[in-house]
């Protein structure tokens, strides 16, 4: 018994750095997920259900917050699944008394739902075009961050949290796009030049150096061949605030 | 705010969103490339150990209360119970008042034997400067140590500005009240005081320098060099003697408190002017100079004389400010 609870503790503590390790534990412990889940439900989940997903993001979340003081992993992350499906009920009930465009309509020879009726304005096709060119896009860019050896993941645990850090990772992104001299040597040298970004942007080093994998990112989507990507944020981009 | 989602696992799935800020989010079934709003974000819980606990914290903001008690009593004795400056009032019976900051009167102690019975049964703990100073000089005027048109000096130190011309203003004002004269004295220096007759307080300490020699004032003979205070002798009181009243016009004023002898003089001494000696010292051999030499006749009508060691006219009766007999 004592040997499982070490034995969980290292697998937790080894899922905290490896995002591989991450999801290998998460399906190992997913029979764990469907029963708590079930017990909030009252009733067993299906795959479809948001519920589920709720629940496996919740247990994810334990894996990140756990430590040991806390005591039990699992009973920390049981908790954790009840109060995120708590949360989500919650947002949920305020649609309540909506009416779903899946309910049916007429009989149930049919097969008919209000959605059938209401008028298709969205273009499938296209958005289809524009969805595989965004996932080309980020495949690309996912394999030019390998060679910074920067991973998605790791991107988003260094993302600046704080509006002040974020401007100012802001200011020197702006400053790069404007001096292209700084982008090619990026490009050419596989490194951030903190430096000049530093003394260019008017900002801290130090602020710099903290976030450098998610100016990694940043500073790859500024360049050529990312045009989805670059409209998405190019507010941002322009040295303007996002509201 | 919209995102894009950038990769999908299992249990969540990398957004970013338009403000180029990458997140943590649900996997609520995405795909990658998929543009969503309002997805589940990720809460991160501060798992840092803090630097400082909590018992510690408590702790270090009950020693800083303590602290600041501490503090604010501390100050609050310095200026109420501790000795700020000091007054001297020179009323015949010479009076020195150690003063708190804040003005109030610490303690009130007698300079000579005139001020010590002027103090018996005095209280002035809590009253503040002024209405000590008052109360007095009302108390020399009414045992008669001051007389009509008398001089009193008071002497203080450290008040400036407006404080000193309040101080000023009221007991100009009280001596005034009584018809005296007013001399009112800032920052003098210790020199010029006058120096303790009987012991005092050992807080309160005279200077122990030896005074240089004064220049002789004007009318005086035969003017004896004055004694370092250690050397001045008070003669015992004679309790048959009680004080004369005045017998003529005050002819000088007199700048500076003495230390005569506080005993008033026998009427019935020859001329008034001998000063009463100690018992165990019938031919007053042992007496400071400038006694002896008064005793043998100094000139009555001297001018004012410097208040240490040097005695004024009409003191003889021991009655400092009393024109003396001619």
């Amino acid at each position: 018994m004592k040997l499982d609870v070490h034995r969980l503790l290292n697998e937790v503590s080894e899922a905290k750095k490896d995002p591989r390790a991450c999801d290998r534990l998460i399906e190992q412990y997913m029979p764990f997920i469907r029963s708590e889940t079930a017990k909030f439900l009252k009733r067993s989940p299906t795959e479809d259900d948001d519920e589920l997903s709720i629940a496996m993001f919740a247990f994810y979340e334990a894996i990140r917050n756990y430590a040991p003081l806390k005591g039990s992993f699992l009973r920390f992350a049981a908790l954790q699944i009840r109060s995120r499906l708590i949360d989500n009920y919650r947002r949920e009930r305020r649609n309540q008394g909506h009416v779903s465009l899946d309910a049916p309509i007429g009989s149930e020879d049919d097969h008919l739902t209000l959605m059938d009726t209401v008028q298709d304005e969205s273009r499938p096709i296209e958005e289809l075009d524009i969805r595989e060119a965004t996932q080309q896009e980020i495949a690309h860019l996912t394999a030019q961050m390998e060679e910074f050896g920067v991973r998605l993941t790791d991107v988003a645990d260094n993302s600046p949290q704080q509006k002040r850090t974020l401007a100012a990772c802001q200011k020197a992104v702006h400053y790069a796009r404007t001096h292209e001299a700084v982008l090619e040597e990026f490009l050419r040298t596989k490194k951030v030049p903190l430096t000049k970004l530093a003394e260019g942007a008017g900002v801290e080093r130090k602020t710099l150096e903290r976030h450098r994998r998610y100016l990694v990112a940043v500073l790859l989507v500024c360049t050529n061949g990312y045009e989805i990507m670059r409209g998405h944020i190019m507010q941002v981009l322009k040295g303007g605030e996002v509201s | 705010m919209k995102y894009i989602v950038m990769e999908c696992h299992k249990a969540y799935a990398v957004l970013m969103d338009e403000a180029s800020r990458v997140v943590h989010a649900a996997n609520l079934h995405y795909e990658v490339g998929q543009v969503v709003e309002s997805p589940v974000l990720l809460q991160e819980q501060n798992t840092a150990k803090p630097r400082i606990s909590a018992a510690m914290k408590r702790c270090m903001a009950a020693a800083a209360c303590i602290a600041l008690m501490a503090g604010a009593g501390a100050l609050y004795y310095q200026g109420n119970y501790t000795a700020y400056s000091s007054i001297v009032v020179c009323a015949a019976a010479n009076v020195r008042m150690e003063v708190s900051r804040s003005g109030k009167v610490l303690s009130v102690q007698p300079l000579n034997q005139d001020a010590a019975d002027l103090l018996v049964n005095y209280e002035c703990s809590g009253k503040d400067q002024l209405t000590v100073t008052g109360e007095l000089i009302d108390r020399a005027v009414e045992n008669g140590y001051v007389q009509k048109g008398d001089t009193v000096s008071v002497f203080y130190e450290k008040k400036k500005g407006k404080d000193a011309e309040k101080f000023e203003e009221h007991v100009g004002a009280s001596i005034e009240s009584h018809e005296l004269h007013a001399d009112i004295r800032r920052d003098v220096d210790q020199t010029e005081l006058p120096q303790p007759e009987i012991p005092v307080d050992p807080k309160i300490k005279p200077s122990e320098e030896p005074q240089p020699p004064t220049a002789p004032q004007h009318g005086e003979e035969d003017t004896p060099a004055p004694t370092a205070p250690h050397e001045q002798q008070t003669p015992a009181p004679d309790p048959e003697e009680k004080p004369q009243p005045p017998t003529g016009p005050a002819e000088h004023e007199h700048e500076h408190a003495v230390e005569p002898p506080a005993a008033p003089a026998d009427p019935g001494t020859e001329s008034g002017k001998e000063h009463p000696v100690p018992p165990e010292d019938p031919r007053g051999e042992h007496q400071p100079p400038h006694e002896r030499d008064a005793e043998q006749g100094a000139d009555s009508s001297a001018g004012p004389v410097h208040p240490r060691g040097e005695e004024r006219p009409g003191e003889e009766h021991g009655f400092p400010g009393h024109p003396g007999e001619e």
